[in-house]
């Protein structure tokens, strides 16, 4: 068959095609050519090939390569040839290219959950050792991602494996105290996986090995190393914990507790670390900490430190706290409510004003949830107050964080009361001297109606609203025509019609109609209607309304007419009404195109016929 | 000229880019595809093209035989113009070839219809221009009467006269722009236009198009024969806005004269006229802002050139009003700014702003020199 | 005739015995003389006015003008020859008060000498800036004085650049081997762009020191630091609210951006007459001694300003020696529109 020869002809031509997509391309079908050449010219051509070609080409071709070769195993005749995968992918994860190194160690990790224990022994366990030792950075930092699923599959009771698990953990010791900081950080990340890989009871000098690795983490000099050192603290003590759980040996308990005050104080001593990275982590992680270290006295010996990154100087820290507040609260509440009270509020307070915006909306987004911890009485006495100074902020994510959250303050203290506390709020807001400030408000109207709901909406806002529309500066009137536009989505063609429709007809009537910027307002807000409320409400309203603007003294209105017939004609060509464009429509722009004696209005009203016109 | 003395870093970067920009624009000028389709393509994919390679001042194809194709053409100016961006030098030729045709039909009095809102200097503030339109409304839905000094001082003034002026090419109708008096070639080599012209465009061609195109520009407006509308004030000279019909005002700045005293003078606490501390124009009291005001049957002269703190400021007993639209003047005086709107039935409204909100504002950094006791 | 040998040297004691030397180079007038009096900065002499004086001369009559111009200059405290007149030549008691106090006595004692009544205009570059302005804010009731004019005086500028002074001082050369050592120094260091004005400045900073046969500052600087900032703190604001009735010119080298706030403010409301030379050939050269670096055009700008607010005693002549070189009288003009326009005077 011409197939048996074609494809790896072809691919040797592609492979060594001097365009890198091309070769990309070729590499990316690897597995369709290796169905093709069966097993046997798999192993022993393609693969030769492979380990011919590979190490030469450009990194995007080999990390194709390195990810291909992870699901290869069938491929070659099954498992008992998949120590023949092993060569190519060690040359490959020599790659200093992380990408490549990772799509590598990730296929060497796939092969080795399938070989059989002689495999691990024989073929994938020097393998590690060679990684492990060789005098190359990179390669060690291959190794760091191989032991955690070779570590399990060595049984403690069988002599040679638990030598050889010895043996792996004191090479990964060497990999956590190596001397190229890339190394020991790829070691600290990967040791947290291979301590959960194993099952509990750990031996105890595999245990102590890795109490030794913590330990010289969190003493490493690169804070980005050290830093890692907190992800392995949770860790350790995680399997500690699920150890006392299934335990009821006091003896172990004892000296298990001693292990956990010691590194209740290692923790304590870096949580101040002087690296903005190591205080992050731990503020990161602080909640998960907390659960760790699971009794009153860790939770009440932690509050002055969580106290103490709440007040960071590195806004990241801060940050990363700030979210961590609720749980915290809650259970300091559990222990003793006036902490909270007399600790943590008054820095929340502080917090609140914070000079960086993203501390500000990280604070916003849980402060909330302090509302379910602190009861309705506190609540309205310590939150609602930072809930108001929050919503002016000049940061619109913290705005947003604070009124997309108002339902779980409205479960605590019910919707009456947080009207009543928020709308003075709003209203003042509302008429803010800053226009800026005006308009944050508005923007978050849409959001506070859905969460209000109808009533409670027209009760309090729904004057504000309207108000709106009648601002002296033109940015608010706009987005006041928006807002209600999004209203009247929301609440359907009952409320448009009643709210909105009805209070723009009454102004018709008024003495301020004879002023343009009312005028031109009115017909702005008719216009974002067309598309939004029904066809009775457009033809019997909207459309007369905006028709009726057609002979207005200021031009500006009428070329604003003019503009609004195309919505309008593709609105009643959409209801079939075709008679009001033919009839209406295209008549009164043809007369404003022919008579009007305003450049503009021509122009607009030209500009819009013919739009209508090729509908 | 000494390049190097003042340029902020912002500045010195698009100096920069105006060089590799010149090599892109020989390129453009030698593609020959002056066809209207492909330019607005070219104005549609600013944002990609801009991102991409950074260009500074990029060009748009113009072609202005036929009335739609140029006013697609200034759509595409003005858009670009509206981010901050500076056209070509041959768009600012075409641009002022087009806005002498609309200028020089103008009269001396050009006269505006209610409702219009006007405004006061703007001095190359140009982010503040675009909070101007924040504030009063858009053009063309809002009418604008604009009374000078667009120029000098603030660090976009090629921006800032760019937009305005096509603007009113594409909207003659719906703005009006004065002259003030720094819109002259005097003036604006000494106050900053003529070296942000040489700086990012890299030669006084630029400014040299604009400050010609100054000369059509009208000297004064009468807004619906009641509000009389003019950079600076009144002159000896004028007792009549006849006699302005009559001046011939296509001409650089006069040192003195009428149109001199136009576009310098300034109010003043005391009576009669006066000789202005400014060294051009004069100062003219409330007796002359009367008889003025009576003989040519006003209801108020609205003008600019002074810095008032709070953006507005009414003087001789509300028979004169300043205006001054540039907030924070020269990024440093922390005054507010106004415009001032008035409707179909000459109500006024005052609208106050302060600076606009911008990232990356130009600070306030001078030379200082080593010697100065 | 030579310019030189109209100027008149007096010395005048005030009632401390503190005596200053004054230097006085007369006005030709037909009707009320006109006379610049000038205050020097800190570290100069009246000599820095020299080159310009004799440029106001000579353009005066060249531009045809109907008079000459006096001018009034001299040593302040602590400087030049008034500093070697007295016994404790490094009494530096140079506080803004101070110095104030010290043009009062010299202006007045000056003005009593005279046997006319002249038309002052006062000039004063960089610190002599600052105090005439100070001067003139707290005493604006003094009939002769028509103008002030001063010279690169800036305060937020000054103040900034204080912290530069100290430097500039270390840098300073403490002796030279002659005075053109000192004016080489001078000149190719930028500080002053004009020869010919420092052949006439430079000489005059400095003394011969009996035992080296060196030449050596007059004037140490450094003592003066310790009054620097009140120098200059509160000039812009003290500027502009001196009252319009006093026509104000600022004299900058070369940018506009110099000026602080208030100048800003006080031009835009158009409460003083700014002239910037940025827009001359040679403005590179232009530094902040401007009156060294350009005497020629400054001195024109000088005579413009005064002609334009004393028209009726200081005006060009067009040939036929008649009033107005384009026919208008600026102040005849204003006497007769006032009338025009029936304005109650």
């Amino acid at each position: 068959m011409s197939t048996d020869l074609y494809p790896i002809a072809l691919l040797m031509d592609e492979l060594r095609h001097d365009d890198v997509a091309s070769r990309v391309q070729s590499m990316n079908r690897l597995d369709t050519i290796a169905i093709a050449l069966g097993p046997i010219r798999t192993r022993e051509e393609l693969l030769p090939f492979l380990e011919d070609v590979i190490p030469e080409d450009e990194d995007e071709v080999i990390a194709i390569a390195a990810s291909k070769l992870k699901d290869f195993i069938p491929f070659i005749g099954g498992v008992q040839f998949a120590n023949l995968l092993l060569p190519l992918l060690e040359k490959i994860s020599a790659c200093e290219e992380p990408i490549v190194r990772d799509n590598a160690v990730d296929s060497l990790n796939n092969i080795s959950l399938q070989l059989s224990i002689d495999q691990i022994k024989e073929n994938f366990i020097p393998l590690i050792i060679r990684l492990s030792k060789e005098r190359w950075f990179s390669l060690h930092i291959a190794a760091t991602g191989l032991f955690y699923t070779v570590l399990p599959r060595l049984n403690d009771s069988i002599e040679d494996e638990f030598n050889l698990k010895i043996q792996l953990v004191q090479l990964y010791y060497d990999l956590i105290t190596d001397d190229s900081p890339m190394v020991r950080k790829a070691a600290a990340s990967n040791l947290p996986k291979i301590i959960s890989s194993l099952n509990e009871p750990i031996n105890e000098q595999v245990w102590n090995l890795f109490l030794q690795m913590y330990k010289s983490l969190i003493n490493d000099n690169q804070d980005s190393v050290k830093f890692l050192s907190i992800d392995v603290l949770i860790e350790i003590l995680s399997y500690y914990n699920k150890l006392n759980n299934s335990t009821e040996d006091t003896t172990n308990t004892t000296s298990t507790t001693d292990s956990i005050n010691e590194l209740f104080d290692s923790l304590i001593s870096i949580i101040s670390d002087p690296s903005w990275r190591v205080r992050y982590m731990i503020a990161d992680k602080f909640n998960l900490l907390s659960d760790n270290f699971n009794n009153d006295s860790f939770t009440l010996k932690l509050l002055p430190h969580f106290i103490s990154l709440l007040k960071d100087n590195e806004s990241e820290v801060r940050k990363a706290i700030s979210k961590q507040l609720p749980e915290f609260s809650s259970k300091i509440n559990l222990i003793n409510p006036s902490l909270l009270i007399e600790q943590i509020l008054p820095i929340v307070n502080q917090l609140s004003n914070d000079e960086s915006e993203n501390v500000r909306a990280a604070l916003a987004s849980k402060i909330s949830n302090l509302s379910p911890i602190l009861g309705k009485e506190r609540t309205i006495d310590f939150l609602l107050p930072i809930f108001i100074e929050m919503l002016k902020d000049e940061f619109s994510d913290v705005r947003l964080n604070i009124i997309s959250n108002l339902e779980i303050v409205n479960n605590v203290i019910g919707i009456e009361l947080l009207n009543e506390s928020l709308m003075p709020a709003i209203t003042s807001l509302s008429n803010d001297k800053l226009w800026r400030v005006r308009l944050a408000i508005i923007e978050q109207i849409p959001l506070l109606a859905q969460q209000l709901g109808i009533s409670f909406f027209d009760k309090s806002l729904g004057q504000l609203c309207m108000d709106w529309l009648w601002d002296p500066v033109y940015s608010i009137r706009n987005a006041a025509v928006e807002n209600l536009s999004i209203l009247c989505k929301l609440f359907g063609n009952e409320w448009s019609k009643n709210q909105v429709i009805d209070k723009i007809l009454q102004k018709k009537e008024t003495q301020e109609f004879n002023n343009f910027i009312c005028r031109i307002t009115c017909l702005f807000t008719f216009v974002k209607l067309i598309d939004i409320v029904n066809n009775e409400l457009v033809e019997n309203y909207i459309y007369p309304f905006i028709k009726d603007l057609i002979n207005d003294n200021v031009p500006n209105i009428r070329f604003n007419v003019a503009k609004s017939m195309f919505k309008f004609a593709n609105h009643f060509k959409e209801n079939n009404q075709l008679n009001i464009i033919n009839n209406e429509i295209i008549p009164i722009l043809e007369n404003l195109l022919n008579n009007d004696e305003d450049d503009d209005v021509r122009y607009f009203a030209n500009e819009n016929l013919t739009k209508i016109n090729s509908l | 000229m000494d390049l190097d003395s003042d340029i902020q870093m912002e500045d010195a970067n698009d100096l920069q880019q105006i060089n590799n920009n010149t090599e892109t624009n020989t390129n453009n000028n030698q593609s020959d595809e002056p066809e209207l389709t492909k330019s607005i393509t070219n104005i549609n994919n600013d944002d990609e093209t801009n991102t991409t390679t950074n260009s500074f001042v990029t060009e748009v194809q113009i072609s202005t035989t036929n009335p739609k194709t140029q006013i697609n053409t200034l759509d595409g100016w003005i858009e670009q113009l509206s981010k901050c961006e500076p056209l070509s030098e041959d768009s600012v030729k075409e641009l002022c070839n087009m806005a002498i045709e609309v200028l020089k039909n103008e009269q001396n009095v050009q006269p505006v219809e209610v409702p219009v809102t006007i405004c006061g200097d703007i001095h190359g503030q140009f982010h503040d221009l675009m909070e101007l339109f924040k504030i009063g409304g858009p053009c063309p839905d809002t009418n604008y009467l604009f009374m000078g000094d667009y120029v000098d001082r603030g660090y976009y003034s090629v921006e800032t006269v760019s937009y305005l002026v096509a603007m009113k090419v594409r909207y003659p109708k719906r703005i009006t722009i004065l002259r003030g008096n720094h819109e002259s070639r005097q003036i604006t080599q000494v106050y900053g236009f003529y070296d942000e012209c040489f700086r990012k465009y890299g030669s006084s061609n630029v400014w040299k198009i604009f400050t010609d195109l100054f000369d059509y520009f009208p000297i004064t407006a009468l807004v619906d024969n009641s509000i009389f509308c003019l950079h600076g004030g009144l002159s000896p000279m004028i007792e009549t806005i006849d006699q302005v019909r009559e001046l011939n005002r296509f001409q650089e700045v006069p040192h003195e004269g009428p149109m001199c005293d136009l576009l310098w003078s300034d109010p003043d606490d005391r009576g009669g006229w006066g000789i202005s501390p400014r060294g051009a124009g004069f100062t003219f009291g409330q007796d002359i802002s009367e008889q003025f005001n009576h003989t040519n049957n006003l209801s108020l002269t609205a003008r600019a050139h002074q810095l008032v703190m709070e953006g507005y400021s009414w003087t001789h007993q509300d028979l004169v009003v300043t205006i001054f639209s540039a907030p924070n003047y020269c990024y440093r005086c922390g005054n507010q700014a106004a415009i001032m709107e008035v409707d179909e039935n000459h109500n006024r409204d005052f609208l106050q702003y302060d600076p606009s909100i911008r990232p990356g504002e130009p600070t306030v950094s001078r030379k200082t020199p080593d010697y100065f006791l | 005739m030579s310019d030189d040998l109209d100027i008149t040297m007096s010395i005048y004691k005030d009632s401390n015995n503190y005596k200053f030397q004054t230097f006085f180079k007369v006005p030709s007038f037909d009707s009320t003389p006109i006379i610049f009096v000038a205050h020097h900065g800190a570290g100069s002499t009246h000599a820095t006015f020299d080159n310009l004086s004799l440029k106001l001369s000579h353009n005066a009559q060249s531009l045809n003008y109907s008079s000459t111009p006096g001018f009034f200059s001299f040593d302040i405290r602590g400087h030049g020859m008034t500093n070697l007149l007295n016994d404790n030549t490094s009494n530096y008691t140079l506080s803004i008060d101070q110095l104030i106090e010290d043009f009062k006595f010299v202006l007045s004692h000056f003005l009593q000498s005279l046997p006319y009544n002249p038309i002052i205009i006062l000039l004063g570059h960089s610190l002599g800036g600052s105090v005439l302005t100070k001067f003139l804010y707290n005493n604006q009731s003094i009939n002769n004085i028509h103008g002030l004019i001063i010279i690169d005086t800036v305060e937020e500028i000054a103040i900034n650049s204080l912290n530069l002074m100290n430097n500039y001082i270390l840098k300073l050369p403490k002796s030279f081997n002659s005075s053109i050592d000192a004016i080489n120094y001078f000149t190719s260091s930028n500080l002053i762009n004009n020869k010919s004005s420092a052949l006439l400045s430079i000489p005059s900073l400095l003394k011969k020191d009996p035992l080296s046969n060196n030449y050596k500052f007059i004037t140490d600087l450094s003592l003066t630091k310790p009054f620097w900032f009140n120098w200059f703190i509160n000039s812009s604001e003290s500027f502009i609210k001196i009252s319009n009735k006093f026509p104000k010119l600022l004299i900058l080298a070369n940018n506009d951006n110099y000026l602080d706030k208030f100048l800003i403010i006080g031009q835009m409301n158009g409460s003083y007459q700014l002239k910037i030379f940025n827009n001359l050939i040679e403005s590179s050269k232009i530094g902040h001694f401007i009156h060294e670096d350009i005497p020629n055009n400054l001195s024109i700008t000088l005579l413009d300003f005064i002609e334009r607010n004393n028209y009726k005693n200081f005006h060009k002549l067009n040939k036929n020696n008649e009033i107005g070189n384009n026919g208008i009288n600026e102040n005849d003009l204003i006497l007769k529109l006032n009338k025009k326009w029936n304005v109650q005077q």
